[in-house]
């Protein structure tokens, strides 16, 4: 969200190259190879992220249309994960583990007839089949941030500040065009205005200023 | 030097940019000129984030009212906590802006832009970008404006001025 409604916290990152030529064709189809991949209820793959149309983040594709705006190209990352409700996880769990017990019947142990306990593997077995009937009635949870990116000025936008999305955003952006990103900072923005040479070394070279006073 | 170590060097700046907004907007009564002769009219709104230097657990933040008039304030920088985060008013001709603005990324948080006066779902987003260029436009103009002083010979007055316009604040008893 924030591209075309919604919050407007932002993060803005230059990015270093220059677009090719052909960026429609190139990006389009960069953005499709790293596309969303759903999570499937079956097997252990807990989270995923991939880029999706900003306006329609459970398409399938990406369309030109939805992709490129003169001098913008604007998408979306989402990232999907299992949310499972802990307390239906454990009563679950508490019932399948009786019924496995219930099945396996008594084991005798020395004088006495105790209930037959489970093994390690045959819980996690047990486990694994809970999570999965649960994934079966629930979606994952699903954040979608937007990318605003201005291919004129080489610049973007993301739509959220925390760190560690951010992180992963740099990284995804990164392996999918193979640019690097730099987020915006009090030198950059000072390099990106055009201070010369001796003006930026000025900059790094000055200590804190902090006020002085006399009592 | 690496760029990312030039980059954490002068966090600081963003410190003072601050700052110098702050000083600024009371000073000269809100408004701005910035070098490409826009005019422009900025207050420090409704919140205002101080953290000791270093040390973002000790932090007070100051909110509602008029926070940037508070004794409080200028107390915690006459105290030597630095401003970490700023909610700024911003107006140029009939628009308005309100947003946070950090002080070590200088990125915008919470930004309201003013209504959009389109209709077409693409019209919005273009509506909408040229409205977020716009303030981001600005906030450089600003902080550019604020770097010709900081790294210029105006800013030993200037610097100065801050000082007395802290310590003046700060004494309850002179503002009286």
């Amino acid at each position: 969200m924030g591209a075309l409604e919604g919050s407007l916290s932002f993060k803005t990152y230059y990015v270093k190259g220059e677009p090719p030529n052909d960026f429609q064709e190139t990006y389009l189809r960069k953005l499709q190879e790293h596309f969303f991949e759903p999570l499937s209820p079956v097997g252990d793959v807990e989270r995923s992220v991939g880029w999706v149309p900003a306006q329609d983040p459970i398409a399938t594709e990406f369309s030109r249309d939805h992709l490129f705006f003169n001098q913008y190209i604007v998408f979306a990352m989402r990232i999907d994960k299992w949310a499972l409700p802990s307390c239906w996880v454990k009563a679950l769990m508490r019932q399948a583990v009786a019924a496995h017990i219930a099945e396996a019947g008594l084991k005798e142990t020395g004088d006495e007839k105790r209930p037959a306990k489970l093994s390690k593997s045959a819980k996690d077995k047990i486990k694994l089949e809970v999570v999965t009937r649960i994934k079966q009635q629930i979606l994952p949870a699903m954040k979608v941030i937007d990318v605003c990116w201005n291919i004129q000025e080489n610049k973007l936008r993301f739509w959220s500040q925390s760190n560690a999305v951010c992180d992963e955003f740099a990284e995804l952006f990164e392996s999918t065009f193979g640019l690097q990103l730099d987020p915006d900072s009090p030198f950059l923005m000072a390099r990106e205005l055009g201070l010369s040479e001796s003006q930026l070394d000025a900059m790094v070279n000055a200590d804190p200023w902090h006020p002085v006073f006399d009592h | 030097m690496e760029i990312f170590e030039k980059i954490e060097r002068t966090r600081h700046f963003g410190e003072l940019f601050l700052l110098w907004l702050w000083y600024h907007s009371q000073v000269d009564d809100t408004i701005f000129y910035l070098s490409d002769k826009t005019t422009l009219s900025l207050a420090i709104d409704s919140q205002i984030i101080l953290e000791a230097h270093l040390s973002e657990s000790e932090r007070t933040t100051l909110s509602g009212g008029a926070p940037a008039e508070s004794r409080e304030a200028f107390e915690a920088i006459r105290q030597g906590k630095i401003i970490s985060q700023a909610k700024i008013r911003l107006q140029r001709d009939e628009k308005e802006w309100v947003f946070t603005l950090a002080s070590n990324t200088l990125s915008i948080s919470g930004l309201k832009i003013p209504a959009l006066m389109t209709k077409s779902e693409d019209d919005k987003l273009y509506e909408r970008q040229a409205l977020i260029e716009e303030v981001d436009s600005l906030v450089r103009g600003l902080y550019e404006s604020f770097l010709q002083t900081r790294l210029g010979p105006a800013w030993e007055q200037e610097s100065r001025d801050i000082i007395t316009w802290i310590s003046d604040n700060a004494d309850l008893e002179n503002r009286a």
